[in-house]
């Protein structure tokens, strides 16, 4: 109660305008931290006197809302311009009953986004706009019932179920949880392995069987069989057939909503197969089918022209590091300063999980199973860059696995003493600041304020359809209604309209319906921190424009402002 | 216990009997709407599936399993049915919900029958001794 009390007086103090080049810590105050502290140094000691699984819940809950629903609570809009166009896209399908696959690669994966338009119109709400701010928080409490899940087959040590849950929450700076498919399909790849975990590991027959090469030498040199990792759920054969039928149509919804999901679910249980520890052994197989079979038939407007992007990056390992890592690691002294925080800190979670591991196996308990899921996601970096977010991604999968192991570094095999509780503490203390740093450290351009949004609705309401709109980054967060009405100039994530030259050739060539410049807080502020462009850079473009004397301002206010040609005429 | 609350057919009758009632009296209040078409998109469809799949095998698994599956599974159901929004041309997302509730209260009528007959049974078997 104190650490909510904390919190929420913390909460009435930040100033928005505190927000730094390394985002939103600046802005909490040391309150913050105390608050977190209050309610740490309650949960080790619950976990210490008495495992109250309901004070544990509860705990877990706060923890959620603190670290995850400070935004939604301090800011005045969703955050991510990302979330915004998927909102766009939900309600393009709520309103018309159809994709348009052209428009977006992502329309061609609709799943997630018919679900969230389905949600929208059955709940009467307006647009999935609504869905935006809490969408972390709840997502978050999906995939903290399935970590438990798979720590209490890992261990029967309540202690270390816990205590992986609190890590994974502390660790997961990735920010995929926001209102997207990868959010949702994530929790259906913890599913997946949950129940292959659970009912399909080791011995019995398989449902589907057909038979591959023994592996039992492989795996007795991998590692040792742990007597938890067995064990199970109680499942007959027929339970078991439909526990498969309900893998093969979570899988489908899988496909059917993410690109790299699908790939990530494969690789898990490919390796679990490789192993020896899956008994499903031509699952990998059918998972893949059904993979192949959606990108051939359901989402050719993608791949017609674009064969490159999908298998283009296949095999060259050191290009897709290079993009993962150093194409990333770019920007000015703050940014570099916060990539370095989140590298470190992944490089922690990898290494305190080794030692873990390592524990592990000195107490004869290999875990074999759970470790090949830590490792499996990695080798998606080989068939795919995704963007340069692939080893995001890749630890963001294998998370899960790596908090059960950092959680049995923490918690010795004697079980959960008072030196361990000291431990956790200062473990969670240490990993807080690193995680608010890493996850909110781009809250300059990811925060969206009350005048940047006036400015983009008054864009969407007075530009004739067909106008041509250009942004100055992919930072903008529009697209959530008028989704294909407008000539958007296409943006690259991490590339910057910095040249006035270039901006006056966009405007002056654009349609006859109109050409709009639009100039936010938030693409100025990813200017400067991304490509190390003076303070202002944005400010000065439009002066150097309006100089010209060919365009003129056709919206102003403290966050936006919208260039357009002299002879455009608004609607409205 | 836990898993029996989830698990309980007649919660999940009631959630599916109460999202129904909801749409078909055509209450527009988004703030009676909200929170029942989502509990019900949440745990509706994966409540009765479970339920009427693994019967009193599901209530020896463990919880939080029992509720991952249950999440996942209405999920999937939801998914699937939205995607009619974009395969059939002037789906009404309302009529989908509205036959996921339907078909979720119809498969929960045999397991409620079934509870029914089997809670009656001692009350019967007295009748019938009084009676001869």
């Amino acid at each position: 109660m104190s650490a909510i009390y904390i919190w929420l007086v913390d909460l009435s103090r930040v100033n928005l305008d505190s927000v730094s080049n390394i985002g939103l810590i600046t802005a909490v105050g040391p309150l913050f931290f105390v608050a977190l502290a209050f309610l740490t140094v309650g949960f080790c000691t619950t976990l210490l006197l008495t495992p109250n699984r309901p004070l544990l819940v509860a705990q877990s809950v706060v923890l959620v809302m603190i670290l995850y629903g400070t935004p939604a609570l301090v800011e005045p809009l969703a955050r991510f311009s990302t979330a915004w166009l998927h909102a766009g896209f939900a309600d393009y399908i709520a309103s018309t009953g159809r994709t348009i696959p052209s428009l977006d690669a992502r329309f061609n994966w609709p799943g997630f986004f018919g679900l969230a338009a389905l949600a929208t119109r059955a709940t009467g709400l307006g647009s999935a706009v609504a869905f935006l701010q809490w969408a972390p928080i709840f997502l978050l409490g999906l995939y903290v019932v399935a970590v438990y899940s798979i720590a209490s087959i890992a261990t029967q040590t309540n202690e270390v179920r816990w205590l992986a849950v609190w890590l994974f929450v502390a660790a997961d700076w990735v920010g995929q949880d926001y209102f997207s498919p990868q959010g949702l399909a994530y929790f259906l790849y913890l599913a997946t392995m949950l129940t292959v975990l659970a009912f399909f590991c080791l011995g019995g027959p398989s449902v589907v069987s057909i038979p591959v090469p023994s592996t039992s030498r492989l795996t007795a040199w991998l590692g040792r069989i742990s007597p938890e990792e067995g064990k199970g759920q109680a499942a007959n054969a027929r339970t078991r057939a439909l526990l498969v039928a309900v893998l093969l149509a979570i899988y489908a919804v899988i496909v059917l909503s993410h690109q790299l999901t699908p790939l990530a679910v494969i690789a898990g249980v490919g390796a679990l197969v490789i192993v020896g520890r899956c008994r499903l052994r031509s699952l990998p197989i059918v998972l893949t089918v059904g993979l192949a079979s959606w990108v051939a038939y359901g989402a050719t407007a993608y791949w017609t022209g674009h064969l490159s992007n999908l298998f283009g990056s296949a095999g060259h390992v050191g290009e897709s590091v290079s993009e993962n890592l150093g194409q990333r690691v770019r920007g000015n002294a703050s940014r570099l300063f916060v990539l370095d925080i989140r590298l470190g800190f992944t490089l922690a979670v990898v290494l305190v999980a080794s030692v873990g591991y390592i524990r592990r196996l000195q107490a004869h308990r290999g875990d074999l199973s759970f470790a090949v899921l830590a490792v499996s996601p990695f080798p998606v970096l080989i068939a795919q860059t995704y963007g340069g977010e692939a080893l995001l991604r890749a630890y963001f999968f294998a998370l899960p696995f790596l908090a059960l192991f950092a959680a049995f570094a923490i918690v010795p095999a004697g079980g959960f003493n008072r030196k361990s509780a000291m431990i956790a503490f200062c473990a969670l203390m240490v990993m807080f600041p690193l995680f608010f740093l890493s996850r909110y450290g781009n809250e300059r351009f990811d925060m969206v304020t009350r005048e940047e949004h006036a400015g983009i609705e008054w864009l969407l309401d007075h530009a004739p359809p067909g106008s041509r709109l250009i942004p100055l980054a992919s930072e903008v967060p529009w697209g959530y209604r008028k989704l294909d009405q407008f000539d958007n100039y296409p943006t690259n994530e991490r590339q910057v309209l910095a040249d006035p030259a270039k901006a006056a050739r966009l405007l002056d060539t654009g349609p006859p319906e109109g050409s709009y410049l639009l100039m936010t807080r938030g693409q100025e502020a990813f200017g400067e921190l991304t490509q190390d462009l003076p303070p202002h850079w944005a400010s000065d473009m439009a002066s150097t424009l309006l100089r010209t004397g060919r365009y003129r301002v056709a919206y102003r206010n403290g966050d936006a402002l919208i260039l357009t040609r002299l002879s455009d005429r608004s609607e409205g | 216990m836990g898993n029996r609350l989830i698990l309980n057919p007649v919660l999940s009758a009631g959630l599916g009997a109460a999202v129904l009632v909801t749409l078909l009296a055509g209450v527009q209040t988004t703030a009676v709407r909200l929170p029942a078409v989502l509990l019900f998109l949440l745990i509706g469809p994966g409540a009765i599936i479970v339920r009427a799949a693994f019967g009193r095998v599901a209530e020896q698994w463990d919880l939080p399993l029992v509720a991952t599956l249950v999440f996942s599974i209405s999920i999937t159901v939801d998914t699937v049915s939205a995607q009619a929004m974009v395969f059939v041309h002037e789906w009404r997302p309302i009529t989908a919900v509205a036959l996921m509730a339907g078909v979720c209260t119809l498969t929960s009528l045999p397991l409620l029958a079934r509870r029914s007959s089997r809670s009656l049974q001692p009350h019967m078997a007295r009748i019938w001794r009084h009676q001869g």
